[in-house]
């Protein structure tokens, strides 16, 4: 009985650790250590970064090549690629020209505003580099994307360290049963966030510039194929995940996007390799490869996507709640439009 | 009196050299395992004087004719001891011994050959076999005794990381390996993932495996057999074997039903993590893991002629992470052998038996339930005739046939409110046969050379819609020019061809022999996978008109040494192996549920090559192996179209290419049943897919990965220590207890088992993950009674 004992303390402890591992496969990481291995850098790819839609609005191309990039939020200039000639086709003879930014480096804009996506049509790109090499995409039809039924919320509460509760929030929609469909979404969405404030003015005590409307986006790249549930209702999908940081209304924009099965493909890869966890039951990694290819060498192909997406989108209010409230933790110092990246005073617009 | 002596003595010699010029006489008999009463095979009989003498065959039967006289005849076998009997032959005699397995084998390796100069004698090359009983000695990961993973620590064997499942043997892919149990295969040898073997090696009597020189009579798989036996119940009485470790407990009893006629054996294990899982708050206590395996015989002895045995196995396995998804699988098998002796020089073994391997995936997400179901069965029938004219000639003609049905993907709703909508993929069928043929001859002293000839042939069988694409064009979808359907039965596809396996051994002395041999296989299945370890949800893919069979042709060429007595034997084995027809992926294929599968596939070459050394101290108190392999595994994508090549065309590296392997096992007899066993292994890591370039796309940062598995991951090593005691005083005892503590990394390493990159703040960093990051105590306990 006593040595059972003793075997029964050794299977605890190494329980625990079993677990661990077994939890690796899932996500979960058992002994995770950074490690110093540089990059190994390649000769410079080309990479695409576009959208045109059934909206009237400029479309925006980006261009850009492969290399190192530091912390930084924008393509860094030696990486950027100007003076391209871009141009977008359709398939009924039309086209356009795109501008680029004059401030933003690598970015290309349509500036013919009756130039506007339509559902049925199908849509190229060509881009001819400085150099004279030319790329171009197939042609790749807008196909028609259904309405956004519904968007529900929910409270979630998290948790975590430096993490505060949040509202998540759920897409339904209806597939249409004839063809084959693919989506993605995306979302984005304002919340009132607290810091201590700052005086009003120097001649009294009352503090001003607490409360901030501060807008979020949503890293997720969600994808969905109707192949399983064809002509079903899609129902509570997790869109959005909107912070919990004062009391006060959500607002919240959703927008559906219909794919080409390519983009669907191509997206999946991306979304894939993002969330890689390194365990060996990740598949193999490979270049995320799109639709723009150089017209002479069909094995020269530019990662990223020139997509072509009708669009649905839907808005939500989230009403106030005064029972759920930030976490007090995470009231910073200060003026709130200086404490918050992107934060303001005036309320957003558009929303009930 | 010395002269009387003298006198009686040559007496003697005239009589018998007189007598033997008139009259012979036969011995024959059969050798038995004096426990569990199974027949041994390769027993050396040796007659002395004379020092004539033979082997026994695959039923434990010899026979060798002699002149009218007195001898000794002695019988030895490895892990057993000898026995001696004195016989007058006068007339043809029968003598059956049984011989006891020699539990102070604290003498022995853990790994040995047949015979103590087998590795020199013998013909056969680039085979392993286990020593079960030292088995339990190795220090495991939570004291799991497991035949795969011992099977790791021999030279050209290796794994992708510690926690992936299967083998590979010789630079072969983990679903080029067949693994047989009792004959019958198994199509995933895997517990949790990978961590564990499904076999409980407590109801195994014997493991093989053949790196190269497979017997004409097994097929089917590239690389290599791992054929493992279970035990056979004993005639005398009910016996008990229990066992306990940190992941799961086990229990072995058998017996006779009646005496002399019936016994069994019946074998269960079961696993206990979700207890302690269990016990933790969400999410961790929302996991699951559970697995048991079960192992059933029945043998049957009709008469001293005719033998008949029923098996079964089931493996069940579940797990769920704290996600919505749970994962189950279970195999099952089912085995009815009949063993016929027609004479003392011919036998006939004859099998019916099935295989079956069931996956599941649960999708438990609300009102998107869903039950995805994958499966393969395999039906067969096999029959073979072994003739042993003399001791110089060994033969063996067989034939089988086997029925393959898949199911490669089957999803259904698993909820009535669910939106998932039912989806079956074509199941596929096939058959596949073989005619073989093999003899061994020993020319003399020197020469003894094995050769066999298998002819093997395979049909894909409708009913089926076959697409067609067009011929300059990648084969991708929207190249389908028409599709031809075909009706049920009928021949979609045929393969086949012939596997010829030659042995050749030559004998430089007593001590040293150099073997050459060739091996050729075909392999008519593939696991679809395209991570770097097998995972659960790989499913298995039949030969059609798109995927052609694989086929090794296998080089290699070895020199045996044994010195001092066949204390040491010191081996040098180097092999080469030229592969076509491998399967590989895409960029970014789609595997799971893809109706049009050949659109996600590419051909790929392969060429594997190493050199295997090996040192082995098979007697005293101090045991082991060391050994070192260098070894390479390379692969090249062919295909017409540029823009599906894969590293510009170019041969690189295959996921399980470890160069260098090093490995030390041994073993210590401390005495007073105390052994201590240590391992020593250093590898290469594998090869790995680096990051080399990053971009910015969607907003977000991206790494690139251009080229595949040009990078390596750091190199592994480890030590592992174990102290295991034995409580019997004497080797009869019937009833003892074996106590393992193992020490599993011993200087709590933190190997890599894989490197990974990911952005965080912007900013691409990397990682090492590694599966065991400390040291794994773990005790075992083991009592048989």
């Amino acid at each position: 009985m006593r040595q059972l004992k003793i075997n029964y303390l050794f299977m605890k402890k190494n329980t625990v650790k079993f677990l661990l591992l077994m939890l690796l496969s899932g996500g979960l990481v058992s002994c995770i250590d950074e490690i110093e291995l540089p990059i190994r850098v390649e000769k410079p790819k080309l990479v695409i970064d576009g959208l045109i839609t059934n909206e009237n609005t400029q479309y925006v191309v980006k261009l850009s090549f492969t290399g190192k990039y530091q912390n930084s939020l924008a393509t860094p200039a030696n990486l950027a690629l100007n003076g391209a000639k871009v141009t977008i086709k359709d398939d009924r003879g039309r086209k356009t020209d795109l501008k680029q930014d004059v401030l933003e480096l690598g970015t290309y804009r349509t500036i013919d505003p009756s130039f506007v996506g339509t559902i049925g049509y199908s849509y190229k790109l060509e881009v001819t580099l400085p150099s004279g090499d030319k790329y171009s995409t197939k042609p790749e039809r807008m196909n028609e994307v259904a309405p956004i039924l519904n968007l529900s919320y929910e409270f979630k509460n998290i948790v975590a360290n430096n993490q505060t509760d949040a509202y998540q929030v759920f897409l339904d929609t209806k597939d249409p049963g004839e063809q084959q469909n693919f989506y993605r979404w995306s979302a984005y969405g304002y919340s009132r966030w607290e810091s201590t404030g700052a005086l009003c003015s120097a001649f009294g005590p009352t503090i001003c510039y607490q409360f901030c409307w501060v807008p979020t986006d949503y890293p997720q790249v969600l994808l969905y194929s109707d192949a399983s549930i064809n002509g079903n209702f899609i129902k509570k999908v997790p869109v959005f995940l909107s912070p919990i940081r004062a009391i006060g209304n959500h607002f919240i924009e959703v927008t559906q996007y219909s794919l080409s099965k390519d983009a669907y493909t191509f997206w999946s890869l991306y979304e894939e390799q993002r969330k890689r966890v390194g365990t060996i039951f990740d598949p193999q990694p490979a270049p995320i490869e799109g639709n723009l290819v150089n017209e002479t060498d069909p094995t020269d192909i530019a990662l990223g996507y020139f997509s072509v997406s009708s669009i649905s989108k839907k808005k939500l209010t989230i009403p106030i709640d005064v029972s759920v409230t930030g976490n007090p933790d995470l009231i910073p110092l200060g003026d709130c439009r200086r404490a918050f990246t992107n934060g303001t005073l005036d309320r957003p617009s558009g929303w009930e | 009196m010395k002269i009387v002596l003298k006198a009686s003595f040559i007496a003697c010699i005239i009589l018998i050299t007189t007598v033997s010029s008139f009259a012979r006489a036969k011995i024959e008999g059969t050798i038995l395992d004096a426990t569990t009463k199974k027949p041994i095979f390769g027993v050396n009989i040796v007659i002395s004087p004379g020092n004539r003498g033979t082997k026994t065959n695959e039923n434990g039967q010899y026979s060798i004719t002699l002149p009218f006289g007195e001898y000794f005849l002695t019988a030895t076998a490895v892990g057993y001891y000898k026995k001696t009997r004195l016989i007058k032959l006068t007339d043809d005699l029968v003598l059956d011994l049984e011989l006891a397995e020699e539990i102070k084998d604290f003498d022995e390796v853990i790994i040995k050959g047949r015979r103590e100069d087998a590795n020199v004698k013998d013909v056969e090359m680039g085979s392993i076999k286990l020593n079960m009983t030292n088995l339990r000695k190795i220090p495991v990961v939570f004291g799991e005794s497991d035949i795969i993973k011992a099977l790791t620590l021999q030279p050209g064997v290796t794994t992708v990381g510690e926690g992936a499942g299967g083998l590979n043997v010789r630079g072969g892919k983990v679903d080029q390996n067949l693994v047989t149990l009792d004959g019958v295969p198994l199509f995933n040898t895997s517990h949790l993932l990978g961590f564990f073997t499904s076999i409980n090696s407590d109801v195994v009597q014997d493991v093989t495996l053949y790196k190269g020189g497979v017997p004409a009579s097994s097929g089917g798989r590239l690389s290599a057999l791992l054929a493992m036996n279970t035990k056979v119940g004993n005639d005398e009485k009910v016996k008990y074997s229990v066992g306990m470790g940190t992941i799961s407990s086990r229990l072995v009893v058998d017996g006779p039903i009646i005496k002399n006629k019936l016994n069994f054996v019946l074998a269960g294990r079961i696993a206990y993590p979700n207890v302690a899982i269990k016990n933790f708050p969400p999410p961790i206590g929302d996991s699951r893991a559970f697995f048991y395996d079960f192992n059933g015989k029945l043998s049957y002895k009709y008469n001293d002629k005719n033998r008949f045995t029923l098996s079964g196995y089931r493996s069940f396995d579940d797990f769920k992470f704290p996600e919505d998804t749970a994962y189950s699988w279970n195999m099952t098998q089912a085995n009815l052998q009949w063993n016929r002796v027609i004479s003392n020089k011919l036998s006939l073994n004859t099998a019916v038996f099935m295989s079956n391997y069931d996956f599941d995936v649960i999708g438990l997400k609300a009102e998107n339930e869903f039950l995805l179901n994958s499966a393969i069965s395999h039906k067969e029938a096999k029959t073979a005739l072994f003739y042993t004219p003399n001791v110089k000639i060994k033969g063996e003609f067989g034939a089988n046939i086997i029925r393959y049905d898949v199911s490669p993907s089957d999803q259904k709703p698993n909820a009535s409110n669910s939106n998932i909508i039912y989806e079956k993929l074509a199941t596929e069928k096939a058959n596949e046969g073989a005619v073989f043929a093999s003899g061994e001859y020993i020319f003399n002293e020197i020469i003894t050379l094995s050769a066999g000839i298998r002819y093997s042939f395979y049909q894909n069988l409708g009913p089926k819609t076959v697409y067609n694409y067009g011929s300059d064009q990648p084969r991708l979808p929207e190249n389908i020019t028409d599709s031809t359907l075909f009706a049920s039965n009928k021949v979609i596809k045929s393969y086949g061809g012939l596997e010829p396996r030659i042995s050749l051994k030559i004998g430089l002395g007593e001590q040293t022999s150099i073997k050459f041999s060739y091996n050729k296989m075909r392999q008519y299945l593939n696991l679809i996978s395209n991570t770097t370890a097998i995972s659960p949800i790989d499913y298995w893919k039949l030969a059609d008109t798109y995927i052609p069979p694989q086929i090794a042709d296998q080089y290699s060429m070895g020199i045996f040494r044994n010195s001092t007595d066949n204390i040491y034997e010191f081996a040098v084995e180097g092999y080469f192996k030229d592969l076509t027809d491998l399967v590989d992926y895409k960029k970014g294929a789609r595997l799971s549920k893809n109706p049009l599968l050949e659109t996600a596939l590419l051909a790929a070459i392969g060429r594997a090559y190493g050199l295997e050394t090996s040192i082995k101290k098979n007697k005293g108190d101090f045991t082991g192996i060391i050994s070192y392999t260098y070894s390479r595994s390379l692969t090249k994508i062919v295909t017409p179209f540029p823009i599906e090549a894969v590293n510009g065309g170019r041969w690189f590296p295959a996921n399980y290419d470890r160069p260098h392997n090093f490995t030390a096992s041994v073993l210590h007899n401390l005495g007073y049943g105390f052994n201590l066993s240590g391992n020593f292994v250093y590898t290469s890591g594998r090869p790995a897919t680096y990051p080399d370039g990053s971009y910015r796309f969607n907003g977000l940062p991206v790494i690139n990965y251009s080229r595949r598995n040009i990078d390596r991951i750091p190199d592994y090593h480890r030590m592992d220590l174990s102290l295991s005691f034995d409580t019997r005083k004497v080797k009869e005892q019937k009833k003892y207890s074996i106590w393992v503590l193992s020490f599993y990394n011993l200087y709590a390493r933190k190997n890599p088992y894989s490197i990974y990159f990911t952005s965080y703040n912007r900013i691409t960093r990397s990682y090492r993950l590694s599966v065991f990051g400390s040291i794994i105590p773990s005790l075992t306990f083991n009592k048989n009674f």
